[in-house]
């Protein structure tokens, strides 16, 4: 019988069939050499089996939960700022639409009919253009440029630190 | 005390209790960095590595479906990231990890153990250091993590029959220097 390694292997992982199994245990009474081949790997088979763990240093688990925390930390801290500009367009969105609908809604309390509504819909979006014109012009427009301007370094900066802040983590 | 599963560990984590996450890596620690280091053979590189297997766990805790266990899960992506690990440090070893027909070497490299040992597993450990590390990855995975072929081939994946093929290549070359240097004794 010729043994090989995948008989062998088979053999330690007791995969082989009833029958060959029946014959290399015969074979192996007759050769030495085989039976030495099967011993080596059964010896191995043994220790690979006991090996013990490697240990990861002191600390590591304390390590990895500050990591973890810290990012989560600063996620929020994310969603937070997101969130605050979200409700802050939010609100100036819905205080323009409110001082609209109550300007609509006061005219139409008065007069009561379509026409005139759409009328003072009209009238009205003219009064909110022309409002704008006066903002976005002359000395207004350079104070609202300045408070813009601030608003948007303050959230870049803002913005800069908080991937700063992520890109260490990722790194550390 | 009740023995929490990895699965109630997952979802209390998912409920907002991240402190449990820690049960999780004190679980595979060990196991894992065991598989790292005989990967990476570099303590630092290793714990390093596992560290950041750890937070892509935690950030990918939300993929877990529990189709598998977290365990070879977990392995997986400790594989793979010591795989990225060892191709960045330019080590080009993509081509050996799962190839089962390139092994002229395996015996090559296990030939020059001839150091004295204190005891069996300094020498065992020697000896599967000298092993490729999608080789040195089998046999951890099925001795030291004890998971079946099938669980590694999930892990390493590859089919059930290469990983037979890599186990049985191992342990043939390891037992080729144990007859080789008459180390039966010493493993005895």
């Amino acid at each position: 019988m010729k043994v090989t390694e995948e008989i062998l292997n088979k053999y330690i992982d007791g995969e082989l069939e009833p029958e060959i199994l029946e014959e290399l245990n015969d074979h192996l009474t007759k050769s030495k050499e085989d039976l030495e081949r099967l011993r080596a790997l059964q010896a191995l088979h043994r220790s690979l089996s006991k090996i013990e763990l490697e240990e990861t240093p002191e600390g590591f688990t304390r390590a990895v939960m500050f990591r973890i925390n810290k990012k989560n930390k600063a996620r929020h801290e994310q969603k937070y700022f997101i969130g605050i500009i979200t409700s802050i367009f939010i609100l100036f969105s819905i205080a323009i639409s409110g001082y609209v609908l109550y300007l609509i809604a006061s005219s139409s309390n008065t007069t009561n009919q379509m026409g005139e509504t759409f009328t003072n819909i009209k009238s009205y979006t003219q009064v909110i253009t022309d409002l704008l014109e006066k903002l976005f012009s002359g000395n207004n427009m350079t104070i609202l440029g300045s408070i813009l301007s601030i608003t948007i370094l303050g959230s870049a900066y803002y913005f800069f630190e908080i991937f700063k802040g992520i890109k260490s983590n990722i790194t550390s | 005390m009740k023995n929490i599963t990895d699965i109630e560990v997952i979802e209390s984590v998912l409920k907002g209790n991240q402190n449990d996450f820690a049960l999780l890596i004190d679980k595979y620690k060990n196991k894992a960095f065991s598989m790292l280091k005989r990967m990476l053979r570099n303590d630092s590189d290793a714990e390093e590595v596992l560290q950041d297997c750890f937070m892509k766990a935690y950030k990918a805790l939300n993929n877990f479906k529990g189709d598998a266990k977290f365990s070879t899960w977990f392995y997986r992506i400790v594989y793979n990231t010591a795989l990225t690990k060892l191709s960045a440090k330019k080590r080009k070893i993509e081509s050996e990890m799962i190839s089962i027909d390139d092994h002229d070497d395996l015996e090559d490299r296990s030939i020059n153990i001839s150091e004295q040992f204190s005891d069996s597993t300094e020498l065992i450990n020697k000896m599967i250091e000298k092993l490729p590390p999608s080789y040195s990855t089998v046999i951890n995975l099925f001795y030291m993590e004890e998971l079946n072929c099938d669980e590694i081939s999930k892990v390493m994946n590859t089919s059930v029959a290469n990983v037979k093929v890599m186990l049985h290549r191992s342990r043939s070359a390891l037992k080729d220097i144990i007859i080789k240097k008459n180390l039966i004794p010493e493993l005895l």
